[in-house]
């Protein structure tokens, strides 16, 4: 019996030491101490023993069991901690492996330029509006003081629809006259959109954009004005750049201005750059308006958002803006 | 205009370098683009004079010359091709060691056993004129040994000033340098003509007879003159930095006192003009032969200058064939006048003539400067063509001078403008050096008149920004502006954040132009009802779009044509529809459309590539029309001219058509091969911005019941049609319909097809009891059977 019992001792130890995993380590729990396991029925069997074989043999029964009880638990904890770190080990993900989806799309850079601008304006009170692009002589032109057969239009290449009755609009400036007529100063508009004329080269799109500013309100100056279009484009090009207000010629402003930039301040370098043009609101367009010049003044002032963007980006060539290739499209995240 | 510095200060004394000239000219508004080199072109060059010519021994096609280039200096031969050189003329002369504008060097050569030592040189040779004559004759009067650089007044710059059209006054040098003069400080130029005492008493008869659009019409009859006569370099030079041709003695003066003065000048042969000399308005349909040879036929609306034959020249434009002056030219009539800008206007538009002498008048010629100029020119052909002259004979018409009008201006005015106050002293003293006559009327108010040659000062705003570019821009102080904040008209409606969301999904925006090609857009959409351009800028860019799919159509082939083969594309932008109830007829739309080809997902590690199809871009547009805030929206199957037939949908927003969807079809693209077309969108984008914000719905926290319907159906049926049906008794309790899967074939009869709706109840208030669902199920599948014939599966 003392043979057998070492045997069963040695026996049962291995088999948990063997044991490789918790379902295994289970099964010879079962096999040992289940309820019809080896070392059970032996102290099941102690019953039908004599008291002195049954209090000698069930000392060394309960100490094998609880040796083999914590074995057991010993080896458990052993698989379990195994199991985890498998677990673990298998969950591990290669975290440089591109993720799964679509990548975004862009932007056009211009969608990009006007936005900022109206955003700056938006800032300053600024109301964004929006007027036709097939307009008509009186806003495109007459309103805006520039009568029929005016140099001026020669400055404008103009394309005709409809029997040259209509037009598309050479410049966002209708929009002045369109926002005037419809209510009465203080008014405080942007207005960005498209623009057409009738020139394609390397420096000129047939269509490109524009945007248009008007305020029109009592004791409105140039001192205000230069001052606006300084603080905008500071902001613009988020640097402290030098800028010139030189005299310029306008039909629909008097007194007119163009603004340059020095592109060595801006870091682009060739000089004066010219950026956007402005003035006084010209008496003539006040009154075509229906606007009381007497009463009230005006500044105005007209920027390429081509232009801005070119600077801002370092484009160019302004076709680019149109070719839609979508390898330049994807840079303007 | 280019502006000679060499000329310019003759009419300017300053000891400013043209650099600084270039800066206070730009300051003052009158902006100069750059300023251009005229180097000499060519070295060692020097004045000659032909002493002897004699024939060659061997050779007939040459001759020999010999020549001095000095006071009793050595004397070259020079062996030489053209017969015009004669004995006695004056020439440039490249001695051997001289250099030619192409940069070649003169060398000692031997023509037919004689030697020549060096090149008598034509204008062409010498890199400072066009034409390819012989030999450059010389003045008798051009100083003999001069190094012909100095002698020609090189090198120079000039000034290219990009003159706005209000100063038509700056068409001249006259009018560049005062600006000048203003802008250094220094003393304004003064013109001084003295009258040319007549020679004889001819004068040819002038009748004014459109007094209306002539103010002055001088004329002068020049007898005997030379019309051969050699234009002297200074002259031609002169021309040439100021991009004139040199053509002829006669014609070169009046080109030459037209930049000197900004008055346009011509010439008539006098033997060729018929009779008197009429200014009046053409006949309609008169036939009129252009100097250079243009046949018009003249409308009523065009001012003419006309003999007894007809017309002799456009007013102010150009001049007639029939009384041009040529080399047999012997007597001259110079016309100086000055042509109203409303009488000329719109003429080089009408006969597409584009002229110098066009440009000055369009924009303004001084009236009090046509005699002047007649005079100057007769001075320089007395001097150049010789000739007798006659008496200035000038007649009147309608007065400029009186149109204008004294303009009232005032220290309040002037600060109301500018935001500051300028002192009266320099408003006064500006006003004064700019040529205006200044009355005081007032203390610190005055009463204008603008000088005879600004057409462009009519009212106080101009005159304060002749104060302003004169005390200078960047003086004006800036100032922040008290901005008076008013009620915003315009909604918000951009529908921008919609636009983000297309971005977040993988397009990207592009932008097209607004006029497309015809016959394409009849294709895409069935018929060309779009609006044609009179003058497009290209055969393919001929009328308004009336679809934003064009565009996109062209930038998925651009980049596809580059190896882009996913694309995403989306564009926002007006369309333009004839509408006869719109403003001018024309509905102009905005719209937001999209394109999607190739890939639905992109090839990866973990990912097969899939190409996309209808429900990807459908996806996309339910996606954009979600964030936009529509919750009614409906795919209505239905054909389109551009899209594949049977994959087509129109959309509605509520009750409203608002865009339509779809594959291209293969006749649109016209593409037999290519069976992955793109699927495209459109919507309007008043659809991306829906009127009403949102409102809140109360969040039932009852307990939710899912059912699920597997119902047998015909094949064709729409999906659709069998959600609309189950919501159409507005069922009690139900919160979604979703179809969950669609199955055909298998063990499924065939014309059919099965679809599974899941349905998910739950009240607001109380909890729904499954017998309650199951009445409305009862109901549900009732409706179903009779409106839809779609039946249970397994029932």
């Amino acid at each position: 019996m003392a043979d057998s019992l070492e045997k069963l001792r040695s026996e049962a130890l291995a088999s948990i030491a063997e044991a490789t995993s918790v379902e295994a380590l289970d099964a010879t729990r079962v096999e040992l101490v289940g309820k019809k396991g080896r070392i059970t029925q032996q102290l099941r069997a102690l019953g039908q023993m004599a008291p002195e074989e049954r209090k000698r043999l069930g000392a060394e029964l309960n100490a094998l069991k609880q040796t083999v009880d914590e074995e057991l638990k010993n080896r458990r904890a052993e698989l379990e901690q195994a199991r985890e770190a498998e677990r673990a080990r298998q969950e591990v993900v290669d975290v440089t492996l591109p993720g799964r989806g679509r990548a975004p799309g862009a932007r056009h850079p211009l969608s990009l330029t006007r936005e900022r601008i109206e955003a700056l304006f938006a800032q300053r009170g600024f109301e964004i509006v929006h007027g036709p692009e097939v307009e008509d002589d009186f806003h495109n032109f007459e309103a805006l003081n520039v009568p029929p057969d005016h140099p001026a239009r020669a400055m404008q290449d103009t394309f005709y629809l409809d029997g040259a009755k209509l037009l598309l609009r050479t410049h966002t400036s209708p929009v002045q006259i369109r926002t005037m007529t419809q209510r009465q100063p203080p008014i405080r508009i942007v207005a960005p959109g498209r623009v057409y004329r009738c020139d394609s080269d390397r420096t000129h799109s047939p269509m490109f954009h524009q945007l248009e500013g008007l305020y029109v309100a009592e004791n409105v100056n140039l001192g205000q004005l230069r001052s606006e279009l300084e603080s905008f484009l500071k902001a613009f090009f988020e640097t402290d750049l030098r800028l010139r207000f030189r005299p310029s010629y306008f039909p629909f402003t008097e007194p007119s201005a163009e603004v340059d930039i020095d592109g060595d301040s801006l870091g682009t370098g060739r000089g004066w750059m010219e950026v956007l043009g402005c003035g006084m609101v010209h008496p003539n367009v006040l009154s075509a308006a229906g606007v009381d010049s007497a009463r009230y003044t005006g500044y105005a002032f007209g920027m390429g958002i081509e232009r801005l963007a070119m600077l801002r980006y370092g484009v160019g060539d302004l076709r680019q803006f149109f070719t839609n290739d979508l390898r330049f499209l994807r840079q303007f995240v | 205009m280019k502006v000679s510095a060499e000329w310019l200060r003759r009419f300017v004394t300053t000891d400013k370098s043209l650099e600084d000239i270039a800066e206070a000219l730009t300051t003052a508004g009158l902006e100069v683009d750059e300023i251009e080199d005229w180097p000499v072109p060519f070295k060692g060059v020097v004045v000659a004079s032909v002493m002897r010519v004699e024939a060659h021994p061997e050779r007939s096609d040459v001759m020999i010359c010999t020549l001095v280039t000095g006071d009793g200096g050595v004397s070259y031969q020079v062996v030489c091709a053209d017969p015009n050189v004669s004995a006695g003329m004056r020439a440039p002369f490249a001695a051997v060691g001289a250099t030619l504008a192409d940069g070649r060097m003169i060398e000692r050569t031997v023509i037919g056993g004689v030697e020549s030592t060096g090149m008598l040189c034509s204008a062409a040779e010498l890199g400072v004129g066009m034409a390819a004559g012989g030999v450059w004759v010389l003045p008798d009067d051009a100083p003999v040994g001069r190094d012909f650089g100095d002698y020609l007044r090189l090198p120079d710059e000039s000034l290219v000033l990009d003159l706005t059209p209000n100063r038509g006054d700056c068409l001249g040098m006259l009018g560049v340098a005062r600006e000048v003069a203003l802008a250094v400080g220094s003393a304004p130029p003064a013109i001084e003509q003295q009258p040319i005492a007549p020679d004889h008493d001819e004068r040819r008869g002038v009748t004014l007879s459109a007094p209306q659009a002539c103010s002055v019409y001088c004329t002068r009859v020049v007898t005997d003159i030379n019309s051969q006569c050699a234009t002297p370099p200074w002259i031609s030079e002169r021309l040439r930095r100021g991009e004139i041709g040199s053509i002829s003695g006669p014609v070169d003066i009046t080109n030459y006192v037209m930049l000197a003065l900004g008055q346009p000048m011509h010439a008539f042969d006098a033997d060729k003009l018929v009779g008197g000399i009429d200014v009046r308005m053409a006949h309609a349909g008169e036939p009129f032969v252009t100097l250079d040879q243009q046949q018009l036929t003249l409308a009523a609306e065009t001012l003419v200058i006309a003999d007894a034959q007809g017309p002799v020249a456009i007013a102010g434009v150009i001049g007639g064939q029939r009384t041009a002056v040529t080399e047999s030219t012997r007597n001259i009539v110079f016309e100086s006048a000055c042509f109203k800008p409303a009488a000329v206007a719109g003429q080089g538009r009408r006969y597409k003539i584009q002229t110098d002498s066009l440009h000055r008048f369009e924009r303004g010629v001084d009236p009090a400067m046509a005699e002047t100029a007649i005079e100057y020119a007769t001075a320089l052909c007395q001097q150049i063509a010789g000739g007798r002259t006659g008496p200035v004979n000038r007649v009147d018409g309608e007065s400029i001078d009186a149109a204008r009008s004294p303009i009232k201006l005032d220290s309040g005015v002037i600060e109301r403008v500018l935001g500051q106050s300028i002192e009266p002293e320099f408003v006064v003293d500006t006003l004064k050096a700019l040529g205006l006559e200044v009355h005081q009327t007032a203390p610190d108010a005055w009463s204008v008149l603008a000088p005879s040659w600004r057409y462009d000062l009519e009212i106080a705003a101009d005159l304060i920004e002749e104060i302003a570019r004169v005390y200078g821009y960047e003086r004006i102080a800036t100032q922040n502006a008290r901005v008076a904040l008013t009620e915003p008209v315009n909604k918000l409606t951009d529908p921008k954040p919609a636009l983000t969301l297309l971005v977040g999904r993988g397009y990207s925006e592009i932008i097209t132009y607004s006029f497309v090609d015809s016959e394409f857009q009849s294709r895409l959409l069935g018929n060309d009802s779009a609006l044609a351009l009179d003058n497009p800028i290209a055969n393919n860019m001929d009328v308004m779009r009336r679809t934003l799919w064009i565009g996109l159509i062209e930038a998925y082939q651009y980049n596809r044509r580059r190896d882009q083969h996913t694309v995403r594309l989306y564009e926002n932008g007006l369309c333009f529809e004839p509408e006869p109830t719109a403003e001018h007829g024309i509905a102009q739309t905005e719209k937001v459309a999209a394109l999607i080809a190739g890939d639905a997902t992109p090839a990866s590690w973990d990912v097969k590539a899939r190409s996309v199809d209808f429900f990807d871009a459908k996806g996309d547009l339910e996606a954009l029309l979600a964030a936009a805030g529509q919750q009614q929206v409906r795919f209505e199957a239905k054909e389109h001219p551009g899209l594949k037939s049977g994959r087509s949908a129109r959309i509605w927003c509520a009750d409203e058509p608002v865009g339509w969807i779809g594959q291209l079809s293969n006749k649109t693209l016209k593409s037999s091969k290519d069976n992955n077309l793109p699927y495209v969108f459109e919507v309007n984008s008043s659809s991306l911005h829906p009127a009403r914000g949102v409102r809140y719905q109360q969040i039932s926290d009852q307990p939710r019941i899912t059912r699920d319907l597997a119902l047998l159906v015909a094949e064709d049926l729409p999906a659709g049609r069998l959600v609309d049906c189950v919501w159409s008794n507005n069922p009690e309790g139900l919160q979604t319909v979703d179809v969950v899967d669609v199955y055909k074939g298998g063990d499924l009869e065939s014309g059919f097809k099965s679809v599974a709706l899941r349905l998910i109840f739950q009240a607001k208030t109380s909890t729904l009891t499954n017998n309650q669902v199951d009445n409305v199920i009862y109901d549900i599948t009732s409706a179903l059977a009779t409106t839809c014939g779609a039946y249970l599966r397994g029932t």
